[in-house]
């Protein structure tokens, strides 16, 4: 979280990069399909890919990996249902 | 006076939503519409706490916990500190203190301190009534008459509550209402007012629940309880819930110390300040915190509400069409409210419920438990949605409770549709947490252990929380294995594949989650043990 303060565009572009390849391939770990890999706007919860603990074990891999911290509270998961999103939200919070 | 419990307070609920609906029609700007809220709020509380002594404990612990969440926000915005973990658990415990101490003075024979303590006010009250049933009670004693009125097992309150709720009804209404039951609490002391002489009702085990009136928690499922209905306990010989009860006033909590809803109200503020901590929220005011803790439709038994989902709906600005469609859901939700609780649970209860209650073979105990989760879900349900409705007139979109709970595929599944805003709120805070900084921490190498132990972690709390009786831990317990249980089975079923895809597979798995989810329920009402 500390480590985008720079504004490069290609600083910002890399880092988009990053988050969006953790994020699959955590996503394909936890959920156990690479189909959330290939339809980033699946509903996660809805198709009982992502429960509380997959939900813990991403934001777990988000802190390792990505050095962001997620509280457990922090998003509805209405707004984090789909990769697209969850995406979408950590690129927000890291820029 | 119960909210949602009788007719009477349908009446009061007409002064607070009346201006609500000319302020929702006219278009009033949210602050308006929050000051009214705020306004209506405290007079409700105390319309719905009276005697005084309840009121003044409630404002005690209302400015007790702003205080505090306000010092802890103080210091999580103060450039000086960091965001230590002692301070933050000090924080929480901190602010859990007042509702151990409404559960555990009363264990702990405590009570004639708290009694010197308050003063006379508020024994004098009780002590009142007390003396005017005593008599009967003593007479009584041993069946308690005064199941009519409320025995419900309701518990909305919590309400898994509900075995608790007889205890809470009867004591206090027992001391109101019921002629003799309640006395034996007097004798006790205060404690007495408490739950034992309710028990009866339920069934003999619990006569030595008097101990556990205390259980604050289960109060308000007394307060259920006593909405009369239904006393689940009242033998058949005493029809069920005597209309003459109703709108007498009954007294709502059976203890001394502590007032109707301070179990549910500490979720919110304990949510608050595990949200001031991870910085979700920077700015509480008096009188968003007023009108978000002391909410008055959901005061006594949820749905649990959060703070900043609470704050947005505080300040939407509302067109009169979006504030009409408010109007008609909330209609909708009421009606729905008189459905479930004063019709189908009603009749479950006098007619199913009320005649087993005495009943401990196995094929009676059988019917006991179909017919109780039906009740339990009717009661609270249509609680809830009275809770819903009456939100709605504010403006609120209080959180949905139930969502057909019995028609749950698997026990997962069951808790995301049972008493959802408890389940979601001990997801989030106790479960998620603790799972998350175990792994953080590497308290446990192995997530599944983890993940156990957050389940385990959390349905001991959950059934602690009901009341500090046995069957309430041991349905904790009970609940943590089918969870545990069943994530284990999902996992293999996912290297397996032995259960199937078909609707007849689902058929089967609601059959069994329905059994596994009664029988969890049979244990919460306390008729086993």
């Amino acid at each position: 979280m500390h480590n985008q303060t720079t504004t490069e565009p290609n600083a910002e572009a890399n880092n988009q990069a990053k988050i969006r390849s953790v994020i699959l391939s955590a996503l394909t770990d936890i959920c156990g399909t690479a189909e959330v890999a290939d339809n980033l706007q699946l509903d996660l919860f809805a198709h009982g890919l992502l429960d509380s603990f997959g939900l813990v074990e991403l934001m777990l891999t988000i802190h390792e990996q990505l050095g962001l911290e997620i509280a457990p509270t922090e998003v509805e998961r209405e707004t984090w249902s789909t990769p697209e999103k969850i995406i979408g939200y950590l690129e927000g919070k890291a820029r | 006076m119960i909210p949602y419990d009788s007719f009477s307070f349908f009446l009061w609920l007409l002064i607070p939503i009346l201006p609500a609906i000319v302020l929702g029609l006219s278009q009033a700007s949210p602050r308006t519409r929050s000051l009214w809220i705020m306004h209506v709020s405290v007079g409700m509380l105390y319309l719905i706490l009276r005697p005084l002594t309840y009121f003044t404990q409630a404002v005690v612990y209302f400015v007790f916990e702003y205080a505090l969440v306000r010092t802890y926000l103080y210091y999580r915005q103060s450039e000086r500190h960091r965001n230590k973990a002692y301070v933050f658990y000090l924080a929480v415990v901190l602010s859990l203190l007042p509702l151990l101490l409404v559960k555990f003075v009363p264990l702990l024979g405590l009570n004639h301190y708290v009694q010197s303590l308050l003063g006379s006010p508020a024994t004098t009250a009780l002590a009142g009534h007390a003396q005017q049933h005593a008599q009967a009670a003593h007479s009584v004693r041993g069946f308690s008459p005064s199941l009519p009125a409320s025995s419900a097992p309701s518990g909305y309150q919590s309400f898994p509550e509900v075995q608790s709720l007889p205890a809470v009804v009867r004591s206090l209404p027992a001391v109101h209402t019921l002629p003799g039951t309640h006395v034996v609490s007097v004798a006790q002391g205060l404690s007495g007012p408490q739950a034992l002489s309710g028990f009866p009702a339920l069934s003999g085990s619990h006569a030595f629940s008097s101990s556990q009136a205390l259980s604050g928690p289960s109060a308000s499922a007394g307060a259920h309880a006593f909405s009369g209905s239904h006393v689940p306990s009242s033998s058949p010989s005493f029809p069920a819930a005597t209309p003459s009860n109703q709108g007498q006033m009954k007294p709502i909590w059976d203890s001394l110390l502590g007032f109707l809803g301070i179990s549910y109200v500490t979720f919110r503020i304990v949510g608050t300040v595990i949200e001031i901590r991870d910085g979700l929220i920077k700015e509480v005011n008096l009188g968003d915190f007023i009108s978000f803790v002391l909410f008055f439709p959901t005061l006594a038994s949820g749905p649990i509400d959060r703070y900043r989902r609470f704050l947005s709906d505080l300040r939407k600005t509302l067109t009169r069409q979006e504030y009409t469609g408010y109007m008609v859901e909330g209609l909708e939700y009421i009606f729905r409210g008189f459905l479930y609780k004063f019709i189908i649970a009603y009749l479950i209860n006098r007619y199913a419920l009320a005649p087993l209650t005495h009943a401990h073979a196995f094929w009676p105990t059988v019917k006991y438990m179909y017919a109780y989760s039906a009740y339990l879900f009717f009661d609270f349900a249509g609680y809830s949605v009275f809770a819903i409705g009456v939100s709605r007139f504010f403006g609120i979109k209080s959180p949905e409770n139930f969502k057909a709970p019995f028609w749950a595929k698997n026990i997962k599944d069951f808790w995301q549709r049972w008493h959802i805003s408890l389940s979601m709120w001990f997801r989030d805070y106790i479960y998620m947490r603790f799972v998350l900084t175990s792994a953080k921490k590497k308290w446990l190498t192995n997530r599944y252990m983890a993940s156990a132990a957050g389940y385990l972690l959390l349905f001991l709390l959950m059934g602690i929380w009901h009341g500090t009786e046995w069957h309430y831990i041991i349905y904790g317990l009970y609940m943590a294995i089918l969870m545990i249980g069943f994530e284990f089975l999902e996992r293999a079923n996912k290297k397996k594949h032995f259960w199937g895809q078909s609707k007849a597979w689902d058929m089967l798995a609601r059959i069994c989650t329905l059994q596994l989810t009664c029988f969890g329920l049979l244990i919460f009402s306390g008729h086993l043990f």
